[in-house]
């Protein structure tokens, strides 16, 4: 089935602040979170391909550009924290976790895919953002070409970070 | 995939004495697939079937089949297509219904998508078949399939 996969924040677009609770309910904003890039990711926990990626998400992916000042804010859609906060525990994540439990702000990152519901589109994305949180870096998710290391993202922040004037 | 694609269910049961025989036949549509009962990846959420009521319940699986979707060195093995579920358990002689549920997590195109959990029921010696409809489809509770959307069509008593 095609997808249109016209989203709502495209490359180029600077994602608006927003505020949204940890896993002990204390709002938390955004753009308290970011770095000079940061990698948002999309997550629940009954997403396959999510908890396939998790090992590997924090200690390989992003500690690899840790010293570029990439940062990860993972977003957990449309679960309430008594159960989205076992992503977290169970990977010893270390790294700021939100619970979008309406999947309302999830709902502005989706792909638009016929048939499929915003909170299923969008998990499993990545999207890295620059300092003023413009979209430098998007990836949805494709059952058929999955990587549990995330190799096209690593490429892209190597390419993002590593050069300066190179995207 | 659209939200009207359905995944329909069919139970036959049978009683001799106590011994009770069951089969649960799913069909999925084209490009959809489950777990396994028992999925080759930790992170993979299995096929179950419960049965209510019957003791010394086995259920026989469908033998999953191999799904190469090129990531990296995994290969999975799915559900796709017919499966047959063959339970048999015993009952006091006499028993009318049966019952249980089917948890399952759909997968389509390139999402997987909320499990969920449908409910069927059956008469001894006859069938019931369901058109889960929507149920491919996400849904804000996941963990139920609610009544609206499974339509009943009793075929023989």
């Amino acid at each position: 089935m095609p997808a249109t996969m016209e989203k709502t924040y495209r490359i180029g677009d600077q994602v608006e602040d927003f505020v949204l609770p940890d896993v002990d309910g204390t709002p938390i904003r955004f753009s308290h979170l970011t770095g000079p890039w940061t990698l948002l990711y999309f997550i629940t926990t009954w997403c396959p391909y999510c908890t396939a990626e998790a090992p590997y998400l924090e200690s390989e992916l992003v500690a690899q550009f840790a010293d570029r000042g990439l940062k990860l804010v993972v977003i957990d859609v449309k679960e309430p924290a008594a159960i989205a906060r076992t992503i977290p525990e169970r990977f010893g994540w270390t790294s700021p976790f939100l619970i979008d439990e309406s999947g309302e702000l999830s709902e502005r990152f989706a792909p638009k895919k016929e048939g499929l519901a915003p909170e299923v589109a969008i998990i499993n994305a990545h999207l890295v953002l620059d300092q003023e949180r413009v979209v430098r870096f998007a990836e949805y998710l494709n059952m058929e070409r999955f990587d549990i290391h995330a190799t096209s993202v690593a490429a892209a922040i190597e390419s993002l970070t590593g050069g300066g004037d190179d995207e | 995939m659209n939200s009207h694609q359905a995944l329909t269910i069919r139970a036959d049961a049978e009683q001799s004495a106590d011994l009770v025989r069951l089969t649960l036949t799913v069909d999925l549509p084209p490009g959809v697939h489950l777990e396994p009962h028992q999925p080759t990846e930790p992170y993979l959420i299995p096929t179950v079937l419960e049965v209510d009521g019957l003791r010394d319940v086995k259920v026989d699986y469908p033998t999953p089949t191999v799904k190469d979707l090129g990531w990296q060195d995994i290969t999975l093995t799915v559900l796709e297509g017919t499966l047959q579920f063959v339970v048999t358990g015993r009952a006091h002689a006499g028993l009318e219904c049966i019952s249980g549920t089917l948890h399952y997590q759909p997968c389509v195109g390139g999402a997987c998508l909320p499990p969920r959990t449908t409910r069927w029921q059956s008469p001894v010696s006859g069938t019931t078949a369901y058109s889960v409809l929507h149920a491919l489809a996400a849904q804000p509770n996941p963990d139920s399939a609610s009544e609206p959307e499974r339509r009943s069509a009793r075929e023989t008593a």
